[in-house]
């Protein structure tokens, strides 16, 4: 009973109807006492809102009212529209459709041509030129493939017994390509790039102690390539990422790891331990840096699992001692590295026709 | 109060006979003469007049925008009556801004109404999951962020005092709607529910103001 009675004087007092003492009474209630200054404040909120309410709801009464008068004046249009706005409408509406007319349309009008001219008079003449042409064009390709059976068929000898296999890459453009020693344990060699064509290669140097082998590619097919995309380098960090190129298989395998230690196994100086997914025929492959540089030459895996690596330093020497012979002074390092910063898809599209399928046979 | 733009306010002539115009009586606006009453000056009539919840000033503001934002929603692959639910709610938002008092126009109402449209249609067709880019406006837009999100709270508060009114039942509903929303006197309503006297149905008003308090604030705390 008490709170209908506040919410009466709070009505009143929100109206102004209080006379000037029992407002100043009222107020001094509010004063001293919280708990009902709250509940004023409260049925005044209320009031406001139920205000607020009542307005709105005027308004959105109000406004249907116009607007179904408006609609009966055709200010607003409800469902039907004239001039501009009706073409614009209809025209979004049924474009796709309109899209899909045109095209059948399209396509029955070609087809109703290409008919006509199929059974036009003068069509078998037409075609018997056709036809002489593609027995000519079957003919050429015919003589190519011949051709390049037989090359293949000279390149490896019918006779010749596979002995060993792995992977090598360039070390200079004009054909020089480095790999391991024991990856070589026949007298003909056959580097196979990427895209399948192969090569005849020449020993140059091998080195059975650090399991080094210079090849030099000695075929008139092979296009010396203007530079390559990497250069070598014998800095190293540990726990560096690095990744590799070969060819466990025919295709081109690609993996990455981690450089483990800088000596190889049992503290080999010779080489560095890496972590990387490696199988028999990545011999020989690169180990490439973040950069793109080579750091190692792939060579061989423990019973542990680990995995070792050639350091780039000897590549180095390999070279310097080849260059006192005058057959090989030719042989020149590439200095500049032209995909550091490139994404590693990117690196590895360059660096991937620089890499090779190497095959020893007796 | 009306916003007075500056050079004016030096003239109280002026500034009277918009007050005038103001104290309870449905404005004419088509009685004004355009030719005298600058734009700006026409507009903010119109808001008053919106405020006011003036027939004439919804149809007048219908009248000049309608097409516009018709033109607007059909091009961005709406129909004629989705523009109609565009405009009504845009009218609405465009009613609580100038109710709220604090309402002054910074750019032509033109520029305000396409804004509110056009910020509303692209929230709806989000919705909607239809396809759309939003394309770079040709007319002119302001922020109008702020004011959408006002409107929401006013919805929200809206739809608590609805469900709080349906909840108190009859008569209690039609007594609380007839004296604060019909805004009818207490001795209407006591004849009109049947009250012998206005006093009884008076206490019986608070009675029920007391009940909806309850279930108003429950939901509104809840918020």
């Amino acid at each position: 009973m008490d709170d209908i009675l506040l919410l009466e004087a709070t009505e009143r007092y929100m109206k102004g109807e209080m006379l000037a003492q029992e407002k100043a009474f009222f107020e001094d209630l509010r004063k001293s006492n919280p708990e009902i200054d709250h509940l004023v404040v409260e049925h005044i909120f209320l009031f406001n809102e139920l205000g607020k309410h009542g307005n709105s709801r005027n308004f959105k009464h109000n406004l249907i009212e116009a607007q179904i008068k408006l609609t009966e004046e055709g200010v607003i249009n409800k469902s039907t529209l004239n001039g501009k706005a009706k073409f614009v409408y209809m025209w979004k509406k049924y474009k796709r459709i309109a899209a899909v007319a045109a095209s059948i349309a399209g396509i029955v009008s070609i087809l109703t041509v290409v008919l006509a001219i199929v059974y036009s008079n003068n069509k078998s003449n037409k075609d018997l030129i056709q036809l002489s042409n593609e027995v000519k064009s079957l003919k050429d390709s015919q003589t190519a493939t011949n051709k390049e059976l037989s090359e293949v068929k000279r390149k490896t000898d019918p006779k010749a017994i596979f002995k060993s296999g792995g992977t090598g890459f360039l070390i200079d453009g004009k054909g020089y390509l480095i790999t391991n020693a024991h990856v070589l344990k026949g007298k003909t060699i056959i580097a196979t790039n990427d895209k399948g064509q192969q090569f005849l290669a020449k020993l140059c140097m091998k080195d059975e102690i650090r399991d080094i082998a210079v090849l030099k590619i000695d075929d008139k097919d092979f296009k010396p390539y203007s530079a390559l995309p990497y250069k070598i380098n014998n800095v190293v960090n540990l726990a560096e990422p690095i990744y590799t190129m070969g060819y466990p298989k025919d295709e081109i395998v690609y993996g990455e790891g981690y450089l483990s230690s800088e000596t190889g196994y049992k503290s080999d100086t010779l080489s560095y331990q890496i972590s990387i997914a490696a199988d028999h025929g990545n011999s020989g492959g690169p180990v490439l840096n973040k950069n793109g540089d080579v750091i190692g030459i792939l060579t061989d895996k423990s019973e542990g699992g680990s995995v070792f690596a050639v350091k780039s330093h000897y590549i180095f020497t390999a070279v310097e001692n080849l260059k006192k012979d005058p057959e090989y002074n030719n042989i020149k390092l590439n200095s500049t590295n032209t995909i550091k910063g490139m994404i590693r898809e990117q690196q590895v599209k360059k660096v991937n026709n620089c890499v090779f399928l190497i095959r020893s046979y007796e | 109060m009306i916003f007075i733009p500056d050079s004016e306010k030096g003239n109280p002539t002026r500034i009277k006979f918009i007050f005038v115009k103001h104290t309870g009586l449905p404005i004419n606006i088509n009685s004004i003469n355009t030719n005298r009453v600058s734009n700006l000056e026409k507009e903010n009539l119109l808001l008053e007049g919106l405020a006011l919840n003036d027939r004439q000033a919804i149809e007048t503001i219908y009248r000049d925008y309608y097409a516009m934002v018709l033109a607007f929603i059909l091009h961005n692959s709406g129909n004629p009556d989705e523009a109609r639910d565009i405009f009504q709610e845009a009218m609405i938002v465009l009613f609580e801004k100038s109710v709220s008092g604090s309402f002054v126009l910074t750019c032509q109402l033109k520029t305000y109404i396409y804004s509110i449209c056009r910020r509303l249609w692209f929230k709806r067709l989000q919705q909607l999951q239809r396809f759309y880019i939003s394309p770079e406006s040709l007319e002119e837009t302001i922020p109008v962020e702020e004011d959408l999100e006002n409107h929401e709270k006013r919805n929200t508060d809206f739809s608590i005092m609805e469900s709080a009114l349906a909840k108190i039942g009859e008569p209690c509903k039609g007594l609380l709607e007839a004296y604060y929303i019909q805004k009818k006197n207490m001795q209407e309503i006591a004849e009109g529910f049947g009250y012998t006297n206005a006093d009884n149905a008076k206490t019986q008003k608070y009675k029920c103001l007391m009940r909806l308090k309850k279930l108003f604030f429950a939901q509104y705390k809840n918020l």
